[in-house]
């Protein structure tokens, strides 16, 4: 079969995963990667394939010049041997833009880390690069982030998303982390740094590059299970205010001891957060206290699309009494519709020049069908949007997007009235002259 | 709350609608909400406790709903053979269902044991019928599946004009699926095959393979335990260097090859 696939040059992706591939297979292999001329993605899982494997393997990884995607997770590839083949794959390859090695403890061998940082410095076009469970410690996250430092230099080389999960990471390996890579690339964008102990002293560390903007074009940080407590949340999640790129942050699974402090802090940012998408936190007792002040807090947010919280939602419906009571007060009905009501404010305020793909309006009417005060809302913060006369029919059929949902015709067929009810109420709507003013800025309703 | 589209009971992200065993006025309740509610996209039916009135009823729903998107008929409760006569009640209720709905695009299930009769030919029905059904992941749960329902099978994926993803996943070998394999090779829309789990048998992949016909572009072989077991790869191999270049073949971009080893 592997003889074969040299055959097929209109090949592009192949994935062996749980393979075993033996030294011969990995020959074919090799030859057949020579010859596939538009190959783009190699999975190689789990495979056992070490030093020797690779060995065999590098020589069409060299040579090739479509390969965009490199992923050998959980390989074997630990040693020094090993760290010098990969160096090398990444000095010869000019067209790789994903590289996945993680669950191969390189990390663990003297030298292995800076060996792989060279071959990582030599390599422009690489955008996504993935050590996860490699062992790193501070030690090796220092000398990756140090060689790539030096190795990067002034060329212009970016690695835009770094995931470092599960690699016993403290407080100490996130402060070298941070300082290098403020320094040596401003256009990180993704971090994950889940499963590390990094602590409260981490995430104060976190907090200064947050807060200061000195990572502008992070839009994406993991800080799931990093043994943080209140302390270190607290100052993270305040530090949301300043910042201006963050999109989405994970705090779950940080500590059983968060208690309704952290919440309480979050709440009293949420009015000056601006940017922020979506955060994911635990369900617990001091979620549940602190949910009041949180949802006063979520009322004047207008950029919060999800507030995930995990282990809240019931296995089985109808739910059971301890779960009904976990949503009691109804925060999560009303998490929703801010939710929604701040979707909408987005597809609205997205500037004309760049509308949003096709299918959004649809889907977010069909969204808001159930939730008519979303559109209430909408409208009275946007009174463009309403007619200055009463409507006297349903919109016409052609200035409604393509393909509409049931759910957004039947919303169709009841806004009249709430557009009526929106202009028999013209003390909300904003005076022409406050109009933009009022629509960039707040969404409450008395 | 179902009714409303209450989101405090909705499960968490990706997971699937699940219902706890109620009694009969409970299930029709139900589903009567159900058919109002806009939330629920992904449901799991554990139809081992359903009545007839309370299948017919959360039938019609599966039917009607145009939310509904992606079902998991969880067959655990027929595994062992037992109650085959409510597993083939409910079959014949829930499958003409599936066909008739215009929103089902994902369906998961395990095929029956035994039972056979009038659900064969409610699968093969709506396996020919259904408009909507882009993805099929048929589960076969024993070595033993009754010849008249793979019959049913091939019969109605002959006759599919809808699927563009089947996955077959088998627990052990299956001699019911070479053939099926070969009656693959007609099926126009097809993109996408995985043949998951332990001892794949691919003798009928060749034939599949070879059809001029098909337009498939990922194959994906996840096969548990041991490599050699694999009846039929020789020929698959030869027959990719012996192929001439032919239109068929232009699509095949994706090639997925999964083996599982288990250590």
């Amino acid at each position: 079969m592997l003889q074969a696939l040299a055959e097929r040059p209109t090949l592009t992706m192949l994935g062996l995963r749980y393979y075993s591939l033996d030294h011969d297979e990995a020959s074919l292999l090799k030859l057949a990667l020579c010859n596939l001329l538009s190959f783009q993605c190699l999975v190689l899982e789990s495979n056992l394939l070490g030093t020797t494997g690779l060995a065999k393997l590098a020589p069409a990884l060299y040579r090739n010049t479509s390969i965009k995607v490199l992923a050998l997770p959980s390989n074997v590839l630990n040693n020094m041997q090993s760290a010098e083949i990969l160096r090398d794959i990444l000095r010869s390859n000019k067209t790789m833009t994903a590289l996945d090695v993680s669950g191969s403890t390189f990390g663990l061998t003297t030298g292995a880390v800076k060996c792989i940082a060279v071959g990582l410095g030599r390599i422009s076009t690489l955008l996504k690069l993935n050590l996860s469970k490699c062992g790193l410690r501070d030690r090796g996250l220092s000398s990756l982030v140090r060689t790539l430092a030096q190795t990067l230099g002034s060329r212009d080389t970016t690695l835009p998303k770094l995931t470092l999960a599960n690699n016993s990471i403290t407080h100490t390996g996130v402060g070298v982390l941070l300082e290098t890579t403020e320094q040596i690339s401003h256009d990180i964008t993704d971090l994950d740094l889940g499963d590390n102990r990094i602590g409260n002293e981490g995430a104060g560390r976190l907090v200064k590059a947050l807060a200061n903007n000195r990572l502008p074009n992070l839009v994406h940080l993991s800080f799931s299970d990093c043994g943080s407590g209140d302390d270190g949340l607290i100052t993270l999640v305040s530090a949301l205010k300043q910042n201006t790129s963050l999109l989405q942050l994970d705090l779950r699974y940080n500590s059983t001891t968060v208690s309704e402090r952290t919440f309480l802090a979050f709440a009293d940012s949420l009015p000056e957060i601006e940017v922020l998408q979506r955060i994911d936190f635990d369900w617990g007792t001091g979620l549940r206290s602190a949910m009041p002040r949180l949802l006063v807090g979520l009322h004047k947010n207008t950029s919060l699309l999800r507030l995930h919280v995990a282990n809240c939602a019931p296995t089985l419906a109808p739910p059971r009494p301890h779960d009904t009571a976990k949503c009691a007060g109804g925060w999560m009905q009303e998490k929703e519709r801010l939710g929604h009501r701040n979707r909408f404010l987005l597809l609205i305020r997205s500037p004309k020049e760049r509308p949003p793909p096709r299918g959004v309006w649809p889907h977010a009417l069909a969204r808001a069908a159930a939730y008519p005060g979303v559109i209430f809302e909408v409208l009275c913060c946007n009174p463009s949007l309403v007619p200055t006369s009463k409507p006297n029919s349903v919109p016409s059929a052609e200035r409604l997007p393509e393909r509409l949902p049931s759910p957004a015709l039947a919303w169709v067929a009841t806004l009249n009235d709430v557009i009526f009810e929106v202009q028999s109420q013209p003390k909300l709507l904003p005076s022409k002259d406050t109009e933009s003013e009022e629509a960039a800025k707040d969404t409450d309703i008395p | 709350m179902v009714r409303n589209s209450d989101p405090s009971i909705m499960p968490d992200l990706g997971e699937s609608f699940k219902i706890r065993p109620l009694s009969e006025t409970e299930y029709i309740e139900l589903a009567r909400a159900l058919l109002e509610n806009t939330n629920v996209t992904n449901l799991q039916l554990d139809t081992a406790t359903y009545t007839e009135r309370s299948a017919a009823a959360m039938a019609e729903y599966v039917g009607t709903s145009k939310c509904i998107q992606c079902i998991q008929w969880n067959g655990e409760s027929y595994r062992d053979g037992q109650e085959s006569e409510q597993c083939q009640r409910m079959l014949c209720c829930f499958l003409p269902a599936f066909q008739e709905s215009t929103s089902l695009k994902e369906l998961h299930m395990e095929l029956p044991l035994s039972g056979g009769g009038p659900s064969n030919l409610a699968l093969k029905k709506m396996l020919t019928h259904t408009k909507s059904l882009w993805s099929l992941d048929l589960i076969y749960v024993n070595e033993l599946l009754e010849v008249a329902a793979a019959t049913a099978v091939r019969s109605g994926l002959k006759k599919n004009t809808s699927l563009r993803e089947l996955t077959l996943s088998f627990s052990r070998r299956n001699s019911t699926v070479p053939p099926t394999l070969i009656s693959l090779g007609d099926h126009t829309l097809l993109r996408s095959l995985c043949l998951h789990e332990h001892k794949v048998d691919l003798t009928g992949l060749k034939t599949f393979l070879e059809s001029d016909t098909s337009k498939i572009t990922e194959l994906d072989i996840d096969g548990s335990h041991l490599l050699p077991t694999y009846d039929g790869l020789d020929a698959c191999c030869k027959l990719w260097q012996n192929v001439p270049r032919s239109p068929c073949w232009d699509y095949a971009t994706i090639l997925l090859i999964t083996t599982r080893q288990v250590y």
